[in-house]
């Protein structure tokens, strides 16, 4: 005990003195300890350090669900900040009043549009803007920032396009984007959580413009501490979703997706969510056809030249099932481990895919 | 505004926070026991044996409310709970396939029975909110869901089916539709162009989709009404069982333990084994196609001559599974016959964004689908070359094997039929469609097309 106390030195900069004096704010924080020699040090580094307060009084931040049994270690932030509101010019999905879709409930999810010319050309405008803000999104992560922020980031950023964000109250989804972190399968509410060095986040966009949704989503690494594991888990679920898009052409059965994915998941010694699906994707947030991203599946379909959807593989580092939290969205893995993602828009063409939301010349890499 | 920078503190010297912080460590690791524990009992459960579902359709007064009643109250020894539930009318029953699903409160009420049987109603998207509740409530033997009029038996019989895919505990045991006898011809006839909840073509969606048909209210009819709603049913849909009975009163394992969709089992095989070959004089009506529902059965090799030992022939007709699971797909998916065009698919070139004109498209299209082919079941045992389960490799030996076919509307399996359960040279080589507007003619040449191709 004696010799760890020994081992602290003092935080501020150029001061290497064995220190044992704390910051008040960040014990009430609960904060990771560290420490100051002297008060005249501590002074000094304040500027710096106040930094580290910048999270929300834990006094009035609090776990909505106390009694819920939490599968691994992340829990729910609340309160949750007020809805961001759309600027009245922007146009929006009709859900974004109603909070549910009657133009996709009234869609046979077994239609699947063959998009025509002017339909492409809102498909790859939506789509490009969408891995705009992705990418705006990306490169805000650092440890402390919180889900939150991101929102507002990715809110901000749609309505700078005059875009409205899809998630937003999509069968009343609170927020703008989905943020899912470590062991959040999909759809994770952004909250007041700051994010930790070593975690994994996948940053789900959709955007509406021009009457068209674009949709994608990536898995980044938080911080330099991310393990090995799961920079493994990361690269073998963007790799399940490339190989599943090689496969994109007239002809290909929409069930024969899924068995691709499934094996390298598998081969990886990774497992594939069968819970959420990939989707059809155009005037309509999700429409026909389904993609199962697990094999042996019954999906029906087979692919057609102007068939617009994603491909949006989540693999799990431990057993594939998942769980709900009580907010009715966030799927968490059952087993706690983690899970990543990742999602791109395509279209099929005569002779293969287009990628409408390919990553551009500067998009940010994930790790 | 200045700030003010706190005084720092000496851990050592602060018992009161080294405290709370103590008791906070306490608290979790109490929860985490907690949590231990609970996760033991469901282990405990997980063992447990998966619980068969029966889905139980029947327009207004075909006497479903009196059948509830009857397995409610009866003290038949069965645990069975009884779910009526609203999510059929929407389509969001598929979207728990799709990405988002929203569940909110599932349960509107409860009634737990006398007889150990339990009612509810649920209100949901999917059928997470029944393994929920089967969770919640304890183990049942039992699920019979009750649908609403416009429920379509085959988009939740497709749901449940696919549902399978993901390990539930809940297995799709089979269809049950209950027909009122008395009424059955009035309501059938009523004129199609009204969407309201009991509209003549859901009616015939329920009995097309079922494996069981109970003709109730024989008390109502006169012997030659019975056998006029009988054929009437039969030439609907030739593959299901069918009982009559008095007030609902039935034997309840006509309705809980049906196997439709399990394993290939005997039952289900000697039941295509009995059903003839259509011809095309089997049917009554004179235009090729027809808008009400019937039953087709191709026979495969197509009709032998009885005259001739047809043994040899039936090595040098085996179609590899290659071609019939295309052909299927093709009827199935695109609601096209093989092998022809369709006037139909017509939908590539449509640059309009305008509202109204995509509006009155999706009219048209509407109007095309209600007069399109329409496979809603197929069901069939064949003996064929080279067979492969989805996503596994295709192999190229030759092997032959005989599978079984099985398909509530778009969503089709195939599976290997076990040489143990029956004989191989026991076992038909059938296909069988029940559906509306189809061709005979036309699918019949295409069957003859895919089945002379080696």
């Amino acid at each position: 005990m004696a010799d760890t106390v020994a081992m602290k030195l003092c935080e501020s900069n150029g001061c290497d003195k064995p220190a044992a004096l704390q910051c008040p704010n960040c014990i009430k924080l609960k904060l990771d300890p560290v420490y100051f020699c002297s008060q005249a040090c501590f002074s000094k580094s304040w500027g710096e350090h106040k930094s580290r307060h910048n999270v929300v009084d834990p006094a009035a931040t609090y776990d909505p669900f106390p009694s819920f049994k939490y599968t691994g270690e992340l829990r729910p932030v609340y309160p949750l900040s007020p809805r961001r509101p759309v600027p009245e010019h922007i146009p929006r999905p009709d859900y974004a009043s109603l909070g549910r879709s009657i133009s996709e409930e009234r869609t046979s999810p077994l239609h699947i549009k063959v998009l025509g010319k002017k339909d492409i050309e809102g498909m790859r405008k939506v789509c490009r803007l969408a891995r705009e803000v992705l990418d705006e999104a990306a490169r805000a992560l650092k440890p402390g920032i919180t889900t939150d922020e991101i929102d507002q980031i990715v809110h901000d950023a749609c309505i700078v396009r005059d875009s409205y964000p899809s998630p937003l109250n999509y069968y009343n989804f609170p927020k703008s984007v989905c943020t899912s972190i470590n062991e959040v399968v999909c759809h994770g509410i952004p909250d007041r959580r700051p994010l930790k060095d070593g975690d994994i986040i996948n940053i789900d966009v959709t955007l509406y413009h021009g009457g068209y949704h674009g949709d994608l989503n990536a898995t980044y690494t938080v911080g330099e501490n991310v393990d090995e594991k799961a920079k493994e888990l990361i690269k073998t679920t963007r790799e399940c979703m490339e190989k599943a898009i090689a496969m994109v052409k007239p002809g290909t059965r929409y069930r024969d997706l899924g068995t691709v994915i499934e094996k390298h998941a598998k081969s990886c010694g990774f497992s594939v969510v069968k819970t959420y699906c990939g989707h059809g994707i155009h005037n309509l947030f999700h429409c026909g056809p389904t993609i199962a991203h697990y094999a042996k599946n019954k999906t029906p379909g087979i692919m057609k030249e102007g068939h617009c959807f994603t491909i949006e593989p989540m693999i799990n580092e431990g057993e594939y099932q998942d769980i709900t939290w009580p907010d009715q969205w966030t799927a968490v893995t059952k087993d706690g481990k983690r899970s990543a993602q990742f999602e791109h828009t395509m279209l099929v063409t005569k002779s293969g895919v287009e990628i409408l939301t390919a990553p551009l010349a500067d998009s940010p890499p994930t790790f | 505004m200045a700030e003010e920078i706190p005084q720092l503190v000496d851990l050592d010297l602060n018992p009161v926070s080294n405290k709370s912080v103590q008791n906070h460590e306490a608290t979790q690791q109490s929860a985490a026991q907690v949590d231990t524990a609970s996760n033991d009992v469901e282990n405990e459960a997980g063992s447990k044996k998966r619980i068969p579902a029966t889905i139980l359709t029947g327009f207004l007064g075909s006497g479903k409310t009196t059948l509830l009643n009857y397995i409610l109250n009866e003290n038949h020894g069965k645990r069975i709970a009884v779910i009526m539930n609203e999510f059929g009318d929407s389509q969001g029953v598929d979207k728990s396939l799709v990405t988002k699903n929203d569940k909110g409160d599932t349960v509107e009420e409860w009634l737990d029975l006398d007889n150990g049987c339990l009612c509810c109603t649920v209100k949901d998207k999917g059928i997470k909110a029944i393994e929920t509740l089967m969770e919640k409530r304890g183990k049942f033997d039992y699920i019979l869901l009750e649908t609403t009029g416009v429920a379509d038996p085959g988009r939740i019989a497709g749901m449940f089916w696919t549902n399978e895919e993901f390990d539930s505990d809940i297995y799709l045991d089979g269809i049950v539709t209950l027909v009122d006898a008395k009424n059955f011809k009035k309501e059938l006839n009523k004129p199609n162009h009204t969407r309201d909840k009991d509209s003549p073509s859901e009616i015939q969606n329920q009995i097309a989709l079922a494996d069981r048909i109970i003709i109730n209210k024989l008390d109502l009819v006169s012997e030659e009404q019975l056998h006029n709603v009988e054929d009437i049913i039969r030439n609907m849909n030739q593959v299901a069982q069918i009982k009559t009975s008095i007030y609902s009163k039935i034997d309840l394992d006509f309705v809980l333990s049906i196997g439709a969709y399990s394993d290939p089992s005997a039952l289900l095989i000697s039941k295509i084994q009995d059903l003839k070959e259509t011809s095309k004089k089997d049917t009554s009506r004179p235009n090729s196609t027809d808008s009400t529902i019937k039953t087709i059965c191709f026979e495969y090799p197509p009709s032998p001559n009885p005259n001739t030992p047809n043994n040899d022939n039936n090595v040098t007709n085996v179609v590899e599974w290659n071609k019939i699971d295309e052909w299927i797909q093709i009827l199935l998916w695109e609601n096209q016959i093989p092998g022809t065009t369709s006037a139909n698919n017509n939908n590539n070139n449509n640059n309009n964004s305008n509202d109204q004109e995509q509006q009155q498209q999706q009219q048209q299209q509407q109007q095309q689908e209600s007069e399109a082919m329409e496979i809603l079941r197929i069901k069939g045992v064949l003996k064929v070359k080279n067979f492969f389960e989805v996503g596994s490799p295709q192999p190229s030996d030759d092997s032959q094997s005989h599978i079984m076919v099985q398909g509530v509307r778009e969503i089709y399996e195939a599976t290997k039929i076990d040489a143990s359960v029956t004989p191989s040279d026991q076992l038909p080589n059938k296909l069988i469609l029940i559906g509306r507007n189809m061709d005979h003619e036309g699918l019949k040449n295409s069957w003859l097309t895919l089945i002379s191709s080696n």
